[in-house]
């Protein structure tokens, strides 16, 4: 009894001494998110794209003219501005989420093979990392963009496509150490395949900065596609994409609708903030040379 | 009766050739038998033994000589022939316990995946020999050890994880590359007996390298003297250290501290091992040996039979026999 009632008290100090210095406010913003996200088709008051047009430029209920049947007013189109932030974070979420993981997998694998073999097969990805990031990206986002159209799976393909080259630079530079590794060394001697060594040796001790690096990305992620939407060239209209949003209350801005473009914004502000102060965090936590004393 | 190991005429070299490492080795070792390599930091001692696994690190090739392994020349062998031979054939022990496992595995499954890959084991029983391994090793409680992950373990039970896993293919060579130099002297002691032990019961060929004079007397069948890439002196371990015909190895063994000794100053070797690549010409130990003459710094004398060793000295047959090296 007394020894179960200690490894309780074992389990939570260890818990609290990993919680310590968490960013809960982000990581409540994020999870908050995430569920809205999920359940948007239950929470949002009306669909996304139902338009009304004797109910348009609607200011916040708070303001003179505004009413609780739309919180946050609504658009050009008469369509709720809460309704359409609620189904855009679905959107930046699934497509932040979606090309991380894209550009991850690309990234990671590219990333230790180049580490691994070394060679003309190394300098060949990192020559060609050098000149991706030689490129800026969100113009080259928009090249691509305009080649294979607009949709959101091309969205997806494209965000990969930019981001895989960070993951396969600190990828590739962590792996150089870690061959080094006598434990790497004497999987050679003891005749595993390269295809072992990588799966069993190097990705599982690469797995840390690659989730420390998908934490970090997302924000950016979700930064170009919000600019792209923007732009008219990410996530085709009337989807409920925060950036699309931007750019539609563009024009309504200079007459003095504000909720069309400041509610998006702040949407994109908070998802992004999460997701960098999370990332620091982690990068932190699982980094033991950044690690606080305990 | 043929060599197990036929190493003949080994050159190695670092960048392109330029920086030559190793110099001509030729060594034999019969199946069962212990050889020790000697020598100072920088002799070529570890290189040799990846040149025998043929994992030499990037820059460094074999520029000359062949290594026979069972009659087979394991230059000609591509490189998935040689995967195969690794581990099952040869297999390897390195000096630091803490970086020879991988942090992030259990014991029993970097053990496991050996047993599985050459000897056609399942899972289960893949594991079950990693317990028997563990066993052969003396841990306790290899079953409890299996699930553990190498920070759970002290260096001396990692260094036995590392033996169980070299042993894990049933080699027929063993490389030991100071195996005990990370460990405790008491830790190091029990390790050299356990691997002696080892080798009675499984039959292997080891060779091992070490800077420890003590051990290589204690352990090993021949001794092998190297210097600044060249092998100086070879042969039976008894005749090598009672009669020592190389100067070098007559200044190595008159630098033990010895017990009997008034405790004082200890008997370095005057100066400093060459580096590779700016050896100096003729015999490589003459800047430093007491007896050298001009024919010493004009060439490099040849490995030469004294008997039943063989030393690589102008002036061997000359020296008088060692009277006592205490």
């Amino acid at each position: 009894m007394n020894a179960l009632r200690s490894q309780a008290t074992l389990a939570l100090a260890t818990w609290r001494r990993h919680a310590r210095h968490a960013p809960v406010l982000a990581i409540a913003v994020l999870a908050g998110l995430a569920l809205v996200a999920l359940g948007a088709d239950l929470l949002a008051p009306y669909p996304p794209e139902l338009t009304a047009m004797a109910h348009r430029y609607q200011p916040p209920f708070w303001l003179q003219g505004g009413s609780a049947a739309h919180l946050l007013g609504t658009d050009h189109l008469g369509r709720d501005v809460l309704s359409r932030l609620i189904h855009g974070a679905r959107i930046s979420l699934l497509v932040g989420v979606a090309a991380v993981l894209f550009a991850g997998i690309c990234g990671t694998a590219l990333g230790i093979a180049a580490g691994y073999f070394g060679g003309w097969f190394d300098q060949v990805v990192m020559r060609l990392v050098d000149a991706w990031l030689a490129l800026p990206s969100l113009v080259f986002a928009i090249f691509l963009a305009s080649i294979v159209g607009p949709s959101t799976t091309n969205l997806v393909i494209i965000l990969g496509a930019i981001y895989w080259t960070r993951y396969a630079r600190v990828v590739r530079s962590e792996v150089l150490s870690l061959r080094e590794r006598d434990y790497v060394k004497l999987a050679r001697i003891a005749g595993a395949s390269p295809w072992r060594i990588m799966s069993r040796h190097l990705l599982p001790n690469v797995a840390n900065t690659a989730v420390v690096l998908a934490t970090l990305m997302l924000g950016s992620v979700v930064v170009t596609e919000a600019s792209l939407s923007f732009l008219g060239v990410g996530v085709p209209p009337p989807s409920p994409a925060w950036g699309l949003m931007l750019s539609d209350g563009r024009k309504g801005l200079m007459a003095g609708y504000w909720w069309l473009t400041v509610f998006p914004g702040l949407s994109i502000m908070l998802l992004v903030l999460a997701a960098s102060l999370i990332g620091d965090w982690l990068r932190d936590r699982l980094d033991p040379q950044l690690r606080p004393v305990q | 009766m043929s060599a197990l190991l036929d190493i003949e005429n080994l050159h190695v070299a670092y960048a392109d050739g330029r920086v030559p490492v190793l110099q001509g080795i030729s060594l034999q070792l019969q199946a069962g038998r212990t050889l020790g390599v000697v020598g100072e930091s920088g002799s070529g001692k570890s290189t040799l033994a990846q040149a025998l696994v043929r994992l030499l690190p990037a820059g460094a090739r074999q520029t000359a000589g062949r290594v026979q392994f069972e009659g087979r020349d394991l230059g000609g062998l591509n490189e998935r022939a040689m995967r195969e031979l690794r581990g099952k054939a040869m297999a390897m022990i390195l000096q630091d316990p803490l970086s020879s496992l991988n942090p992030l595995l259990t014991v029993g499954s970097q053990i496991a995946e050996v047993a599985q890959r050459h000897l056609g084991l399942n899972r289960a029983q893949a594991w079950q020999h990693a317990a028997e391994l563990l066993r052969a090793v003396r841990l306790a409680e290899p079953e409890a050890r299996l699930r553990e992950y190498p920070h759970q373990l002290s260096g001396g039970m990692r260094q036995r994880v590392a033996g169980a896993i070299a042993l894990a293919g049933h080699p027929q060579l063993l490389i030991a590359d100071e195996p005990t130099t990370a460990l405790d002297p008491t830790v190091q002691v029990q390790y050299l007996r356990l691997l002696k032990d080892l080798q009675e019961r499984h039959g292997f060929a080891l060779v091992l390298i070490t800077h420890d004079l003590g051990i290589v007397a204690r352990l090993c069948d021949d001794v092998a003297v190297m210097y600044a890439g060249r092998i100086v002196e070879r042969g039976p371990a008894a005749v090598v250290f009672g009669a020592p015909a190389h100067p070098y190895t007559r200044a190595l063994l008159g630098s033990l501290p010895s017990l009997h000794a008034r405790a004082g100053a200890l008997r370095a070797i005057p100066g400093q091992p060459p580096q590779p690549g700016r050896l100096p010409g003729g015999c490589s130990f003459h800047p430093r040996c007491a007896l050298a003459s001009a024919q010493c710094r004009a060439a490099v004398p040849p490995l030469a039979s004294t008997g039943v060793a063989a030393t690589a000295c102008w002036h061997a047959s000359t020296l008088l026999p060692l009277e006592a090296t205490t």
